[in-house]
């Protein structure tokens, strides 16, 4: 119902035609090249409407005369906002609203009601259909332009924010990318059983886009290859950036591949110089000697790895991983284990994340539990990467929907290397 | 976290229980003006409630300590348990600092 008649519409008109005042012309001024449609079947509220915009400065308007005409315009020009009557001949304003919000490119467009019809079950119909706001005829100049202002800013902000957080999204993506790609290639990993008779499995899966994990096996020489697990405290970004440093540092350390308590001993000087107070590393380092078939190996407050020699216990054991985390005070010397790593064993090295689950307990995993489930399934015979799989799900099916810390596993077996059998 | 102070004769006792973990970092600054303050010669973290600790909690706990150290304050860890005590033990932090079963 159009209620034109009922208003001195050329006085009308003429106020507001006037030019813009400071009210009307905000500082915001990229609103003002927004596009508006104006819906109504009648000429004169379009004119009027028109009128009003065009007094405060905006000069993209489209006018249609019904709900047809309105989703042919909006097929060829998305408007940023629609003006709408709601009742109209062909196609009513309740119509046109229900199927804007079902198309994608519409869901979201802000659509402000220009009506008479202002009963409760009107306006409650009108939200309903999807309405973003409603003004009640008669038309008021600066009502209408102050609903319209807040539509169109809310819109600029939501998509400013939109692009902002996409940017965001897309940049930790790369940088989730590049973590990934220094975990080990399946490739690489094949590499080493054929080049050291190592069968290695490695499982990495960040908490959120970034993880403060890290490991890597770094070759020597023909017969001797070291390996490292590292967790720095914290998540996101910033332990992630540490990580990119961790490594940087280790690939200009490759005199100390040999020597893991010397090597922990100046990374963590290093870290402690560069890191910010009470954040730190855990880190394990190893070193294997395939023809002596011996590990030697130093640690910085890691998880205690795994470890099952064959012909002595059918079970795992765990060993020490005591010391001070890297970081935290500067000088500290690290002790320097050596292990028999003879043909068919087998080491499993692990982030936090793996023990600190609840079991049907209600308590947390914790190394023992692991030791014992891993005892339990690493049978002969299963592949590794299945036994991994397997550890992988069960973490998944006690973390149920709680937040995940970094999650790293990473397992060795000497299978035995040719003319070291 | 749930903290209380408790101070007799130049001696402060904190009690932390429940967490200590990353969002406590904000309370820990205040915990950290009491133990850096010049009245006390004497601090003691009584962790005999502490349920769990995360990589940052431990990190405070060290500059719990740092801070003590800088004002010659003497600085002991009370009881802690469970994951706490193994997590401390792991760190080798009775290696620096007094902890007491």
């Amino acid at each position: 119902m159009s209620l034109e008649a009922a208003h001195p519409i050329t006085s009308e008109l003429k106020k507001m035609a006037s030019p813009p005042t400071e009210l009307d012309v905000g500082k915001s001024a990229s609103i003002y090249d927004s596009h508006i449609l104006v819906v109504d079947d009648s000429a004169l509220i379009r004119e009027l409407i028109g009128a009003c915009l065009m007094s405060a400065g905006y000069t993209k308007i489209q006018y249609a005369v019904d709900g047809k005409n309105a989703l042919e315009v909006i097929k060829d020009n998305v408007p940023d906002l629609i003006i709408l009557d709601l009742e109209m001949p062909v196609m009513d304003g309740f119509e046109l609203c229900k199927q804007l919000r079902a198309q994608p490119e519409t869901k979201s467009l802000p659509i402000l009601i220009q009506s008479g019809r202002d009963t409760a079950a009107d306006i409650t119909r009108a939200f309903e259909y999807g309405a973003s706001d409603m003004v009640v005829k008669p038309v008021k100049k600066y009502e209408i332009l102050a609903r319209t202002k807040v539509h169109l800013e809310n819109k600029i902000f939501v998509a400013k924010l939109t692009a902002f957080h996409d940017r965001v999204a897309s940049e930790l993506e790369q940088a989730r990318h590049l973590q990934l790609d220094i975990c080990p290639t399946p490739a690489e990993l094949d590499s080493y059983r054929d080049n050291f008779g190592l069968d290695i499995g490695w499982h990495y899966e960040p908490s959120s886009e970034l993880g403060g994990d890290i490991g890597g096996i770094l070759p020597i020489s023909k017969n001797k290859i070291a390996f490292y697990i590292a967790d720095f405290s914290g998540h996101g970004v910033a332990a992630a950036l540490n990580t990119f440093r961790l490594q940087t540092w280790l690939s200009a350390a490759h005199h100390l591949y040999q020597q893991p308590d010397t090597l922990l001993s100046e990374l963590n000087n290093f870290l402690n110089r560069n890191l910010p107070s009470g954040s730190y590393a855990t880190m394990m380092f190893f070193c294997l000697d395939i023809e002596k078939q011996e590990l030697t190996y130093s640690a910085a407050g890691s998880q205690p790895p795994l470890m099952q020699i064959p012909n002595q216990a059918q079970d795992f054991h765990l060993c020490s991983s005591k010391g001070m985390p890297l970081g935290l005070r500067a000088g500290w010397e690290y002790s320097l284990i050596k292990l028999p790593f003879k043909i068919n064993s087998k080491l499993m090295l692990y982030s936090d994340a793996l023990v600190e689950v609840c079991t049907k307990t209600g308590e947390f995993l914790g190394d023992e539990g692991l030791r014992d489930e891993v005892s339990h399934i690493w049978q002969e015979g299963i592949a590794p990467d299945a036994i991994l799989s397997q550890l992988v799900s069960r973490f998944h099916h006690r973390l149920g929907t709680g937040a995940a810390d970094d999650l790293t596993i990473i397992y060795l077996e000497n299978k035995g290397h040719k003319g070291h059998e | 976290m749930q903290d209380s102070i408790s101070t007799s004769n130049g001696s402060v006792t904190i009690t932390i229980a429940d967490k200590l973990t990353f969002e406590d970092h904000d309370n820990f600054r205040s915990l950290l003006k009491v133990i850096e303050s010049e009245e006390n010669n004497s601090c003691t973290i009584n962790l005999k409630d502490l349920n769990t600790i995360d990589s940052a909690g431990l990190g405070m706990l060290m500059i719990a300590f740092e801070a003590a150290e800088k004002t010659g304050t003497s600085f002991q860890i009370h009881q802690p348990d469970g994951q706490v005590k193994r997590l401390l033990e792991i760190s080798e932090f009775d290696k620096v600092m007094t902890i007491v079963s």
